[in-house]
């Protein structure tokens, strides 16, 4: 549905996009993750249709943003960061704007403002002129323009950003209501949101995509992507700290910790990809070495940690 | 309904609903009649005749038009809502033609209460209707040019305020144009260059009662020509 080619965009020497490629398929939520000025908001905006591509290779539901820029936006749904609204217009107002540039009239134009603010949340702001709407109210106003024309694409650019904590969970629940029937492209520097929202997430960093795949996964490539932590009952520190010599997998991060009486926690980091074999491996080695294993539990590398390596942040 | 329909409509209405427009009215409709009525003495000289309160349209609306024409963009860039429209599917042609439409239509309104002022100096003498008539699409033609011009500017502008400065300044550069043969001198192809680059000349001849098309030829291509840069303009900025 998306799919982005070596895409580069300058301002003036500025070079904000540096040759990134990716793809969305239809159906589903992605994720745009990076830090600011990491080109997020640029790329959005190309898809949006609002800049053109620098170069490479931008297409919406299969048409060329450079070939066909008006039927590139008949596909997609646009929010950006600030939801822009004429002041002086109601909701209903734009929302029946929006209709009218995309040919829609008469009875079914009423429809499709009436669904579009129903969907987006934004039903009891329809009689109110945008000034008088807070920033929540704004946002799914600017949602349900997003949403006017029933467009296969949709993307949002930081669209929980400024909203209270009830509206951030009422937006997520709405964005992944709309993921279930068509693409959501959306950027966020809030990783939890990412990893709430997205089953797959791009990272990018100074113009560059630093890293893609589950969020629950994308730490899978580091060198100690993985932990184990097991908590083992043994006779005593001596016999865990010997045992521990012929353990075949995973490498114990630290000394173990008294957990209670004759408990011990254990704390392993595994070579990428091997996870599952080095819990395994911690089982028969429990087994073998007459300990009972009390606890096993695989710890993945906390995302904020892969955004910070990946972008070259501390991640405290 | 074509985008154009709706784009026109909503700009329209948005001119109704700020300052500038009812700012325009009132200068245009007080100031034009001021002009006939006390600086030119309309009464004094005794002639059945509204040239005078033609002949100063082109300066009055190089000062006044800019206020209409100066939010087209610098205003949407300004506020962030030239996202919003930018990224609905429309043209960029389609977006400057109807934002163009919605301010010859507020020009229109105002020049159809300005009616009032040969309305009420009918019954002082045998004025012609046909000269009048002439007058009035001279006046269309040429804030139709200075609008198309108004917009060009703005979209190259970052603020309302330059947008009205740069437009003001053009605008009366151009209006006094034709004078510059007399003031230096020249005379020849440059001088009648200048003349026919000048609005003001060809305003001229409809203020005459005049109807000739290479003067309607002149506006319009005015118009298209600033139109089509102003287009241009917006894809360039997407596009740089």
């Amino acid at each position: 549905m998306i799919e982005v080619r070596d895409l580069r965009k300058s301002y003036g020497s500025f070079e904000a996009v540096r040759g990134v490629s990716f793809d969305a398929g239809p159906g589903g939520i992605v994720g745009l993750l990076g830090p600011n000025g990491a080109g997020k908001s640029t790329i959005l905006r190309i898809l949006a249709g609002f800049l053109g591509p620098g170069s490479g290779t931008v297409r919406v539901a299969g048409i060329d943003a450079a070939e066909d820029p008006r039927g590139l936006k008949r596909n997609v749904g646009y929010l950006p960061e600030t939801a822009p609204l004429y002041p002086d217009m109601t909701a209903e107002e734009h929302l029946a704007f929006a209709a009218e540039v995309r040919g829609i009239r008469g009875a079914a134009k009423s429809r499709a403002v009436r669904e579009a603010a129903e969907r987006a949340g934004a039903a009891e702001a329809l009689p109110i002129a945008a000034e008088r709407l807070s920033r929540g109210w704004r946002q799914r106003v600017g949602l349900a323009l997003a949403l006017m024309g029933d467009p296969p694409v949709l993307i949002l650019d930081e669209p929980t950003a400024g909203l209270d904590p009830n509206q951030i969970r009422q937006t997520r629940d709405l964005i992944r209501d709309l993921g279930r029937d068509r693409t959501v492209l959306l950027s966020t520097h809030i990783l939890a949101e990412a990893e709430a929202l997205c089953p797959e997430v791009f990272i990018l960093n100074r113009g560059l995509l630093a890293g893609r795949g589950r969020p629950d996964r994308i730490g899978d490539a580091f060198e100690g992507g993985d932990r184990l932590e097991a908590v083992v009952k043994a006779p005593g520190i001596r016999d865990l700290m010997r045992a521990l010599l012929g353990l075949k997998s995973g490498v114990p991060e630290g000394d173990p910790t008294a957990e209670g009486p004759g408990a011990w926690r254990l704390r392993l980091s595994c070579a990428p990809g091997t996870a599952d074999a080095a819990a395994e491996a911690v089982s028969d080695w429990a087994a073998s070495e007459g300990f009972k294993l009390l606890e096993l539990r695989r710890e993945r590398v906390p995302m904020e940690e892969v955004f910070a390596r990946l972008t070259g942040e501390d991640p405290a | 309904m074509s985008p154009i329909l709706a784009v026109f409509r909503r700009e329209f209405r948005s001119h109704l609903n700020t300052v500038p427009a009812y700012l325009f009215a009132a200068f245009f409709l007080s100031v034009s009649a001021a002009w006939l009525f006390l600086a030119r003495g309309f009464f004094v000289r005794g002639e059945a005749s509204l040239r005078s309160y033609f002949e100063v349209l082109p300066a009055l609306l190089a000062v006044l038009l800019p206020a209409l024409t100066m939010r087209s963009w610098a205003e949407e860039r300004r506020t962030g809502t030239y996202e919003l429209l930018a990224t609905l599917p429309v043209r960029p042609g389609e977006l400057v033609a109807a934002k163009h439409l919605a301010v010859l239509g507020v020009v229109g309104s105002v020049l159809v209460l300005s009616l009032s002022v040969p309305l009420s100096v009918l019954r002082f003498g045998a004025f012609d209707v046909g000269v009048l008539v002439t007058e009035y699409i001279g006046t269309l033609a040429l804030a139709s040019a200075c609008a198309a011009l108004g917009q060009w500017v703005s979209a190259r502008s970052r603020t309302p305020a330059g947008a009205y400065l740069g437009t003001s300044a053009l605008l009366l550069a151009l209006s006094a144009i034709h004078r510059l043969p007399a003031v230096l001198g020249l005379s020849g192809i440059a001088a009648r260059g200048l003349v026919w680059l000048s609005p003001a000349s060809h305003f001229e001849s409809f203020v005459r009662g005049v109807l000739d098309s290479r003067d309607l030829a002149y506006f319009a291509i005015l118009t298209a020509g600033f139109l089509y840069l102003a287009a241009k303009a917006l894809v360039r900025e997407a596009w740089r």
